[in-house]
């Protein structure tokens, strides 16, 4: 993009009222990758396997056999994309569907007046890469009382090079209650192979299918090939009907603060970290070193899980069970036998991981 | 629609006994502890397969 051109999509942009923080997707650039920088994924349902906020769908007992990894390969001025690479061909049936999705908190919404007759018109925009040239498909939810989707169709026209896409989204004027809370608002949905049962031809808001997939005529098959791989970055989703720069975020610290709010890893590099002396008065939680306040409040009571060996001596059972809220963690064991007590991780890779996303 | 793959859920109680704290299951392979927080996502779909008859959450031990 031309710097005469950047200049005036922003100037555009101003009347549109947002110079700054327009990009609504959090980790647009694909530079956070809390949980793994590749990870291969045989399974099904959704999963976050590795660039935060971006989680991978599969459905209907479709188990693809692909790698995704933040990948080095981007764009000028891009650090990183996130790559698919395909290690088993398929072909989906039926309603199976198979690609990648953001979702959007509601309280990030405001900005669209959606489920007003004002609504805002949207554009999103991104720079995608694949040697497999086509159409593909985004599909964009709006959710509330009532679910609204639109679906649009975008092609890559050249292989293994970096394209842009701007896309304008006519505004959802539909009366509706959309949530603005910190549920899910808006969900954006890059389709990668669905099922012959899922391809209509692309649609503006409609209720019709509620959160279900859809794909356009003429969808790609990722999965056709084991040399096929899709790469995508610079995702940006902004009121008004122009595509503006991708906003960077102001630093790597402030970009990984906003994925904290929906996951957070605590990692332990060393063995015997968390050695702990208590008499047990069981009438109390026993004080453990790993109580502690996330670097970010969650946007809900996060899930936790953990991976890594933690040795517990004087205890019946290896568990440590948390106690937590949005703000801090706490753990207690679940032992009623008086004595000390000793955790430690036995593992250099070991970690807690608390998820809120949406 | 796309589905977690829940087993073994079972409600925790804290280090007393009395109110369920929690429900630790296992998801997708991964044994978790789920909040009993409706905007947790793992727990609103634990109740949806609870609501669907698909998954019973075992009382605490």
């Amino acid at each position: 993009m031309s710097k005469a051109r950047g200049l005036a999509d922003l100037g555009n942009v101003y009347d549109d009222g947002a110079l700054s923080n327009r990009n609504v997707i959090v980790n647009g650039g694909m530079t956070i990758s809390q949980r793994s920088t590749s990870s291969t994924q045989t399974g099904t349902g959704p999963s976050y396997a590795t660039v935060d906020r971006w989680e991978l769908y599969r459905n209907s007992s479709l188990a693809p056999n692909i790698t995704v990894s933040q990948s080095a390969d981007a764009p000028s001025g891009f650090l990183n994309s996130m790559k698919v690479d395909v290690n088993a061909t398929a072909t989906p049936t039926g309603s199976q569907n198979f690609g990648f999705r953001t979702k959007i908190e509601g309280l990030d919404t405001g900005r669209f007046n959606r489920g007003t007759a004002s609504a805002e018109t949207m554009t999103l925009s991104f720079y995608v890469k694949s040697n497999k040239t086509g159409t593909y498909s985004a599909q964009i939810f709006d959710l509330g009382a009532t679910i609204y989707s639109k679906l649009v169709a975008y092609t890559i026209d050249a292989a293994d090079t970096w394209e842009r896409k701007e896309i304008t989204l006519q505004a959802n004027t539909n009366s509706n209650s959309p949530t603005l809370s910190s549920s899910e608002g808006l969900r954006i949905a890059f389709d990668l192979g669905s099922g012959p049962d899922d391809v209509v031809p692309i649609f503006d808001w409609s209720t019709t299918y509620g959160i279900a997939n859809r794909v356009a005529s003429g969808q790609v098959n990722l999965l056709d090939s084991t040399s096929n791989y899709w790469q995508i970055t610079g995702v940006q989703l902004e009121a008004g009907d122009t595509a503006t720069p991708f906003e960077h975020p102001r630093s790597y610290g402030d970009e990984l603060a906003r994925c904290q709010r929906y996951f957070e890893r605590w990692t332990f590099n060393s063995l015997f970290d968390w050695y702990v002396t208590s008499t047990a008065d069981h009438a109390h939680d026993v004080d453990c070193p790993y109580n502690g306040s996330f670097a970010v409040a969650k946007r809900a009571i996060p899930t936790y899980s953990r991976s890594g060996t933690f040795v517990v001596d004087n205890l019946s059972s290896n568990d440590w069970t948390p106690k937590h809220t949005e703000n801090t963690v706490n753990f207690y064991n679940s032992s009623s036998a008086a004595g000390r007590y000793y955790s430690y991780n036995s593992s250099t890779s070991a970690y807690f991981d608390f998820d809120a996303e949406l | 629609m796309d589905i977690m793959n829940i087993t073994a859920a079972q409600y925790v109680t804290g280090p007393m006994g009395g109110d369920n704290l929690g429900i630790k299951a296992t998801i997708d392979g991964t044994e978790m502890s789920v909040p009993l927080d409706p905007a947790n996502r793992h727990y609103a779909e634990i109740m949806r397969q609870v609501e669907a008859g698909t998954l019973v959450v075992a009382e605490a031990d």
